[in-house]
């Protein structure tokens, strides 16, 4: 009796082991076999501006994004200004649309000199979990054309948009970032801008710069960020009557709405207005207060 | 295929546009004689510093006077310029520097200078 039980319960368990080994070996073929599942990393940024300039991020799918941004006076106006909100200030309200949540298009339109923009903005390397892919690299291309008028032309006699084209200017961007936690994402763009018209025959049409972004993520609904543009390339010998464009902003999310706080010493809020002809200086305490809010919506 | 065709098409537009209209103008080299125009030394009211409170400062700076300065009549631009308060202004001597978006170059500069120390004449 017993030996038959042996006999019974030998192969059973031979069977049973046998089985378990041949799954195992089985799971581990289709581990071996099947990559780890690679999915884009989202929201490196929450906003596809920063402060003044452009983070990799493009809307999503077939959503428009209408953008305030409003910059006040001077902050070390005192009280007389009511710390810069008596003004004079400036104002941007921008629309900017994705089909595809890939391929970006945005116009606008800026009160300081009258600047009318319009951009295309391409995402082209995405960010993957799995790092098969490190960084997003989106492709940026501006355009900006000022209706402003000529305001030396009364006594120079000469007007400086004789042509239309002296209107115009340009902004390329290579914007390179990544998200190395939940909390912090960080970026650079390596930027040439391009002006049509500048003043003295030694200034420079083309100028060359790199403008580096930080984001650290406080809570699941704020953010702090910054935002520096190094001037890079020698474009004007009145360049040292500028600074660098620097910024630091509190990111508050809710739900269809992004709220920026700005700090910033850049009166204009386009890059051919920021990164070369930023006029006050940080270390002199000449900054202003302003906002930026971008409100989503679903076409 | 046709969204790639339409991205293609889209990118080359812009860089068809972008290029066509790209030039490398320099004011100075279209207008060679704009270095000798700007002569402060002979600066007047009419025909200098109210042309460039006109220009840069009315703005703000009219009838309602933002910051507590007018600068809409003579007799108001006077008052600024006899209270240091439009030089300081205009070289960021002690307050924020005006206009907040721009330098005056040296030559308006000079001429507003040339003006206050010739008495401020309403010539």
């Amino acid at each position: 009796m017993i030996k038959k039980i042996i006999i019974t319960i030998i192969p059973v368990i031979c069977f049973l082991f046998n089985a378990n080994a041949q799954k195992d070996s089985m799971l581990d073929a289709l581990d071996r076999q099947t990559p780890p599942v690679s999915e884009y990393v989202d929201a490196t940024f929450k906003s596809s501006r920063l402060v003044n300039f452009q983070t990799v991020e493009t809307t999503g799918k077939r959503t428009l994004d209408f953008r305030i941004s409003h910059r006040f006076g001077l902050l070390n106006g005192g009280i007389n200004t009511l710390y810069g909100l008596d003004g004079p200030a400036n104002l941007r309200l921008g629309l900017e649309y994705s089909y595809d949540g890939r391929l970006q298009v945005g116009i606008g339109r800026t009160a300081y000199q009258k600047m009318y923009d319009g951009f295309l903005k391409y995402k082209w390397l995405r960010q993957t979990t799995d790092n098969s892919m490190p960084v997003t690299v989106t492709l940026l291309s501006c355009m900006y054309i000022t209706a402003d008028k000529d305001p030396s032309a009364a006594f120079t006699g000469f007007y400086h948009y004789q042509y239309f084209t002296s209107r115009m200017s340009y902004n390329y961007q290579l914007l390179i970032a990544r998200k190395f936690s939940d909390h912090l994402s960080l970026q650079l763009a390596p930027t040439m801008l391009h002006y049509n018209l500048v003043e003295n025959i030694t200034d420079q049409n083309d100028m060359y710069s790199m403008v580096g972004m930080a984001r650290y993520k406080i809570n699941k609904r704020m953010a702090l960020t910054g935002e520096y543009a190094w001037r890079i390339s020698k474009y004007s010998q009145t360049m040292s009557q500028y600074h660098n464009s620097a910024a630091i902003c509190l990111e508050i999310e809710t739900g269809g709405h992004v709220f920026q706080i700005v700090l910033t010493n850049s009166y204009g809020i386009l890059e051919n207005q920021t990164i070369a002809y930023t006029q006050n200086d940080w270390l002199k305490g000449q900054i202003m207060l302003g906002f930026n809010i971008g409100r989503f919506f679903t076409l | 295929m046709k969204k790639k065709l339409l991205i293609t098409l889209i990118a080359g537009m812009a860089i068809t546009f972008t290029l066509n209209s790209c030039y490398y103008d320099q004011f100075q080299e279209l207008h060679p004689s704009l270095n000798t125009a700007c002569d402060s030394s002979a600066a007047t009211y009419s025909g200098d510093v109210n042309k460039i409170v006109n220009a840069y400062c009315i703005g703000c700076h009219g009838s309602s006077g933002s910051g507590g300065v007018s600068l809409n009549s003579f007799d108001n631009v006077k008052a600024a310029a006899a209270n240091n308060k439009l030089m300081n202004a205009l070289t960021g001597n002690g307050v924020p520097s005006m206009p907040p978006n721009t330098h005056l170059d040296d030559c308006k500069i000079g001429s507003i200078r040339h003006w206050i120390q010739s008495g401020m004449p309403n010539n």
